[in-house]
């Protein structure tokens, strides 16, 4: 290339003479002519080599690139942006992976009114295709002088359809985003609800707000629906029965505190949170704060047990009411005479309660209490955790009438969380609304002895065998419990009519897996009951109902309730003695 | 001189209408892929409208009150469950036509199935296999 610009150069140099020869490639020249033409080929060399070395370079990356790193084009070119939907809101679902809250993208249908040519048509036909919205309501919105009107939010893929083919012009599709809560009220003060800008503001889905927004794993709760139907379905029945104002309901895994169902009713259909009514909107089970009643008596003698200063076979003398300051105990199921340690539990006696508990004392129970969790704050996942209202100062007067369950509120799933150390063997371990894995039991607290707890789930049996828990036996599940009624506080003195009755059970007793609680509010006794409206009547059929039908769910077998091995395990081998008199009653039976 | 003109004029034309026609094929798969991308978002909700259906449909009250209304089934209670085999009645004796009573067969535990011995001839492959 180089050499041949150079001969044209010179060609055309020396073309005015025609008599010159043809020239040679090699061009003899001379002075300066000759050094410029030296400098020129060194720099065209230079620049050759530097130009040579460029596309060198260009050609092994080329080579690199095409050949030696990935052949081809990336195998997976653009499928991420496949994954937006991933983005909203995420799901909630229960321990089987059942729906409880979904975000669903829907259309809502708009207008723009200057731009619809015949309102009245456009109205007949719409009416036909929404239910709900009448041909006058369209006309009337179509009316407006502005170019936005919504007609209908969140369509159903249905809707959508019908009003596309319908085709009328002016009318168009805005796509919002919708939280859907498939199970309606279901479970609805656990899951919550969000406001109409997708923030949570109650349940789980106001506690998880940052997790579900960041929309990735569904949050798994502990819930079992079928349960939390059951559940729901008999605490229904008998609020209906008994026209109480309110139930609650709790199932509890005693081995690692996994909450199986939870009720507060009446609820609500977080679908529709427009108009909420606030008693429906109120948790019973985890805000409620309540006088439990006799319940409390569950952990009264387990306290009086586990100090080692009240005995098994012991007992005291409840034939006299105990009068202290203005007030009176006196026993509702009166016997008015010397009762023995498991008499006074199978009875439900007050009056022994309160002598028990004075055998501990003040520093004793409020110790106690405060071990077993029931003076602070419910550690629950949802916001709705109820706050126990303890006495102070704790007075001696206090320490007596908590030993039954008065002057000590709390909710019921502090009671349940409670009753589930006091059985399964005294370890206390927190309550949770989130699925644990498999085989992953939390570490508890110890609060009793594994004694005590023995002796508690024999007294257990005892008080649905033969004492005010009866109602409860689900036969061949070996059902143990504690029947509570408690009067409730009505401005300065208690209300003799609106009670609060309440079971709490634990089944199979001899080896505890589930607590399972029944309250019903203010209930109203009836012919059936003769008129009786105490937990024993009320809230114990409920508890039998749900663990007859829960049971063959859960893979419990029954069992022959008087085979010699069973009895073994629920015997109280005690006979106990009256110092007052002789012999005495015998309670080896049982 | 002429024919290396010419090759190059060839080379180019030929690179120029290969860019061209490639070029074209990218934007069409191009399209494909916001096609398909969009079809897949359509589907994903349209799963997800169908999943919160299902979840509706399934709802315990309704499954309830159809079981209620079409089946014939009640609540299991613990009188018709059996904790084991073994609280079983003993079978009644089966007559054979002759009048005289077969002997009851040894009961043993029927939930528990004898392991199945594996072919000789797969033994003998998976030796070969792992050798």
């Amino acid at each position: 290339m180089t050499r041949t610009r150079l001969n044209l150069r010179t060609v055309f140099k020396r073309a005015p003479n025609p008599d010159v020869p043809p020239p040679s490639h090699h061009v003899a020249l001379e002075g300066h002519v000759r050094n410029a033409i030296e400098t020129g080929r060194t720099r065209l060399v230079i620049a050759a080599a530097l130009f040579a070395v460029a596309f060198g370079a260009v050609g092994v990356r080329l080579a690199d690139v095409t050949v030696m790193n990935q052949g081809a084009e990336p195998r997976l070119a653009d499928a991420a942006r496949a994954t937006i939907i991933q983005s909203s809101r995420s799901e909630i679902i229960d321990r089987n992976g059942l729906l409880l809250a979904t975000s669903l993208h829907t259309p809502s249908l708009y207008a723009d009114p200057m731009a619809v040519l015949d309102p009245v048509e456009a109205a007949q036909k719409l009416a036909t295709v929404l239910p709900g919205i009448s041909e006058q309501e369209i006309i009337a919105k179509l009316a407006t002088e502005r170019r936005f009107v919504w007609i209908r939010r969140n369509l159903t893929p249905r809707q959508q359809f019908d009003i596309n083919r319908l085709g009328i012009p002016g009318f168009y599709f805005q796509r919002e985003e919708k939280r859907v809560y498939p199970q309606s009220g279901a479970a609805a003060h656990v899951v919550g609800y969000t406001d109409v800008d997708g923030r949570g503001i109650a349940g789980i889905e106001q506690s998880f707000d940052e997790v579900l927004r960041s929309g990735g794993q569904p949050v798994q709760l502990s819930l079992d629906l079928r349960l939390q139907h059951i559940v729901r379905e008999s605490l229904l029945e008998s609020m209906t029965e008994f026209q109480a104002i309110g139930a609650a309901g709790v199932v509890l895994d005693a081995r690692n505190g996994e909450v199986l169902a939870m009720v507060s009713l009446p609820d609500f259909d977080p679908n529709q949170t427009r108009s909420l009514d606030p008693d429906a909107q109120f948790n019973r089970a985890t805000l409620g704060v309540y006088e439990m009643g006799s319940t409390f008596k569950v952990f009264n003698h387990a306290m009086a047990l586990d100090s080692g200063k009240v005995r098994l076979n012991g007992g005291f003398d409840a034939s006299h009411p105990i009068r202290i300051a203005r007030f009176t105990i006196s026993d509702y199921h009166g016997k008015n005479r010397w009762l023995s340690v498991p008499e006074i539990f199978e009875h439900s006696s007050n009056i022994g309660s309160a002598k028990m508990a004075m055998e501990v004392g003040v520093t004793g129970q409020h110790d106690f209490m405060k071990k077993i969790g029931m003076l602070s704050r419910l550690p629950i996942e949802i916001p709705e955790a109820g706050v126990p209202l303890a006495p102070s100062p704790w007075r001696e007067i206090n320490l007596m009438t908590i030993s039954f369950g008065h002057g000590l509120s709390v909710s019921p799933m502090h009671l349940v969380s409670g009753v589930s150390a006091m059985v399964n063997g005294g370890i206390l371990r927190p309550v949770t609304l989130l699925k644990r894995e498999p085989g992953a039991t939390p570490p508890g607290a110890r609060v009793i002895s594994e004694r005590t707890s023995d002796q508690m789930r024999r007294l257990l049996r005892l008080v649905v065998e033969n004492g005010t828990g009866r109602n409860a036996s689900a036969e061949g599940y070996l059902v143990g419990g504690k029947t509570g009624t408690a009067e409730k506080l009505s401005g300065r003195g208690y209300n003799r009519k609106a009670r609060i009755s309440s079971f709490v059970g634990a089944f199979p007793i001899n080896d505890p897996k589930y607590i399972v609680l029944a309250m019903i509010d203010e209930p109203v006794g009836n012919k059936r009951t003769f008129g009786y409206a105490t937990g024993g009547w009320v809230a114990a059929p409920v508890v039998k109902n749900i663990v007859r039908r829960m049971a063959p769910m859960y893979g419990i077998s029954p069992v022959d309730e008087n085979a010699p091995e069973i009895r073994r395990d629920l015997v109280l081998d005690i006979a106990p003695r009256d110092p007052t008199k002789n012999g005495g009653k015998h309670l080896a039976s049982y | 001189m002429r024919q290396t003109f010419l090759l190059w004029i060839f080379l180019i034309g030929g690179a120029g209408v290969a860019l061209f026609l490639l070029k074209y094929e990218v934007q069409e798969r191009e399209e494909q892929l916001a096609r398909l991308n969009s079809q897949i978002i359509r589907d994903q909700e349209a799963i997800q409208i169908l999943r919160a259906e299902w979840s509706y449909l399934n709802r315990p009250d309704r499954l309830a009150d159809l079981a209620r209304r079409y089946l014939d089934l009640e609540p299991v209670t613990a009188k018709v469950l059996a904790a084991s085999v073994s609280a079983l009645p003993d079978p009644i004796p089966v007559i054979t036509p002759d009048g005289l009573p077969v002997p009851p067969v040894a009961r043993s535990n029927p939930l528990i199935a004898a392991p199945m011995e594996k072919p000789q001839a797969i033994l003998a492959t998976s030796r070969r296999l792992s050798e």
